[in-house]
């Protein structure tokens, strides 16, 4: 579900590069607290730097839980992209590929897996061709805000009333849905086809997708909780 | 983790041959409901998920697949070596890794195919240089039983021909068995001064040993070393020789107790299969300990299509301050 340029409205293009990066500024400062702590600058102080550097001034550097967390973030976007380029056939001539975002978000967190997804379609864009570059803002806010950070919150409230696996799959498949609805607002609002026409569309190709978006995101969180607790054993 | 990214390298190599080529959902609307012309496709190194220089099909889906694997991966292993190291060698440090990330996607992306020399599996260095806006790739696996313990390595070496005598290179080892990671990386420097005839001269080579490994786990030695080197190449009829003598620093530039000694080798190249393929022995020995640590190499080397080399060599060494046995094996591609 990746927007080619040349689809969207350059305004609409504008607003929503615009509202990618006030939502990933904020998903980068709460990643950033959460992968580093306060420590006293003077700890820090090379030898010899002198009383002027005993004041008591904090410096925020990587704990080792935090690299660990980047490294993971790492894992879950080198996996997104490789599933990504999975098409699995649907329907006469149609293929969906997998999203990932609540996968992401299930294993790193919300604004982390936010960050996960952006990478990955920032890197799909630059070296792949795949979306477009004026498009970039359109593709985060479908996939990695609305299809990552909105589908995880649909995941946390979903998980305290039925078993986790429910969860899991109902969030996947109505993240897909999200999307596909997002993207077919900012097509009719950009004037290249009709409401009328393009949400129906979009929202029944994806109802199937959805599908096996949810089945795939529960089997790769179950093979990443399984190999990560085989490591911590 | 690791098996986790071996899952994800399977994932993007079945993509390439097995997914579904049909229009994704959104691709698929757009052609029926007739907006899809008026989209417009971007540019990019590996545009479509294919390689350029590669024919089409699934091996050229599955190295551009590959390729975005990593470098994704790649994007956040930056980020957190770059809000790690904040010390002294910061500014050092961030240049380097950006070189090779830099050096590996110009790879990637150019292609061309001047002629080949080949220096793997020997040791000994030869007074060749890459062709001016040439690229040299090795890659290399060793086994070493060593001191009784045994390990297991694999290196990179990325060298690019700046003009038509002088190249300059990177070299990235990496520990695969105990403790596995990235160890010190070298920097190299080669000039080619004095040309007698097309396989006869010599050549100066400065290396620098990064202290990027991380040496509370075991990793590199904490120290940068300086190493000068001549080489000199000559042939005796059909069989080229190489000599290298060389001083090497240590803890050049760490502040500390320096410590220096001198290396020397010798090797021999016998062309047994003409243009094709090469045997070769070597003899290299360092001043670094008493008895003086020594190992004698045998080996060859065979192209098995155009600039592209597969390599293998055993070496044995002669005391108890030498290696005992290791096993090498590698590639060597020009392009």
């Amino acid at each position: 579900m990746h927007i080619p340029d040349g689809l969207l409205d350059p305004k609409i293009s504008a607003g929503l590069m615009g509202a990618a990066a006030a939502v990933l500024g904020f998903c980068f400062a709460r990643v950033r607290a959460m992968v580093t702590a306060l420590k006293p600058a003077e700890a820090l102080a090379t030898v010899g730097a002198g009383v002027g550097s005993m004041g008591v001034k904090l410096k925020r550097v990587l704990t080792s839980d935090g690299e660990r967390t980047i490294y993971q973030m790492g894992m879950v976007a080198a996996l997104v992209f490789a599933a990504q380029m999975f098409n699995f056939p649907i329907s006469n001539g149609t293929s969906g590929h997998l999203i990932g975002g609540v996968f992401a978000a299930v294993i790193v967190g919300p604004f982390a897996g936010s960050i996960v997804i952006a990478a990955v379609l920032l890197v799909q864009m630059l070296f792949f061709a795949d979306g477009g570059l004026i498009a970039i803002g359109a593709n985060i806010i479908n996939l990695a805000v609305v299809g990552t950070l909105a589908a995880y919150y649909i995941y946390y409230w979903l998980n305290k009333v039925v078993p986790e696996w429910l969860a899991i799959i109902s969030a996947a498949w109505i993240s897909v849905l999200l999307a596909a609805f997002f993207c077919a607002l900012e097509l009719g609002f950009s004037g290249t086809i009709p409401f009328s026409v393009v949400i129906p569309a979009m929202l029944k190709v994806h109802l199937v997708i959805g599908i096996a978006e949810a089945l795939i995101t529960l089997a790769l969180v179950n093979i990443f909780r399984g190999v990560r607790m085989r490591r911590e054993m | 983790m690791r098996r986790l990214f071996f899952l994800s390298i399977l994932i993007a190599i079945s993509a390439a041959f097995f997914a579904s080529t049909n229009p994704d959902g959104l691709d698929f609307i757009s052609e029926k409901l007739g907006f899809a012309a008026i989209g417009r496709d971007g540019t990019a190194p590996m545009a479509g998920y294919s390689i350029k220089f590669l024919p089409e099909g699934g091996v050229s889906t599955a190295v551009a697949g590959i390729a975005g694997v990593l470098i994704v991966f790649a994007l956040f292993w930056l980020a957190a070596y770059g809000l790690k190291n904040t010390g002294r060698n910061r500014k050092l440090n961030d240049k380097f890794v950006g070189f090779i990330i830099m050096g590996l996607l110009v790879a990637a992306v150019e292609f061309s195919g001047p002629p080949a020399f080949a220096a793997r599996p020997l040791f000994t260095d030869d007074f060749y240089t890459v062709a001016r806006g040439g690229y040299e790739l090795e890659l290399g696996y060793a086994a070493t039983e060593n001191f009784g313990s045994s390990v297991s390595a694999l290196g990179l070496s990325f060298k690019r021909g700046f003009l038509p005598n002088l190249d300059l290179g990177i070299e990235v080892p990496c520990t695969m068995s105990g403790i596995a990671g990235i160890n010190d990386c070298y920097l190299h420097l080669k000039y080619r001064f004095w040309e007698a005839s097309e396989n006869e001269g010599l050549t100066a080579r400065v290396d620098y040993k990064f202290d990027n490994g991380n040496l509370y786990e075991g990793l590199g030695s904490g120290d940068n070393d300086f190493w000068l080197m001549l080489i000199g190449t000559k042939m005796f009829g059909q069989t080229k020789t190489h000599f290298n003598v060389g001083y090497v620093n240590v803890g050049f530039n760490a502040g500390r107790a320096e410590n220096d000694y001198w290396a020397y080798s010798a090797a021999v190249e016998y062309p047994a299969w003409g243009e094709k393929g090469d045997l070769v022995a070597e003899y290299v020995a360092n001043a670094s300990l008493s008895p003086y640590p020594t190992f004698v190499l045998l080996g060859g080397r065979y192209e098995i299509f155009h600039s592209f080399k597969l390599d293998a060599g055993y070496s044995f060494g002669s005391n108890e301050n030498s290696i005992k046995n290791a096993l090498t094996a590698g590639i060597h591609w020009e392009f």
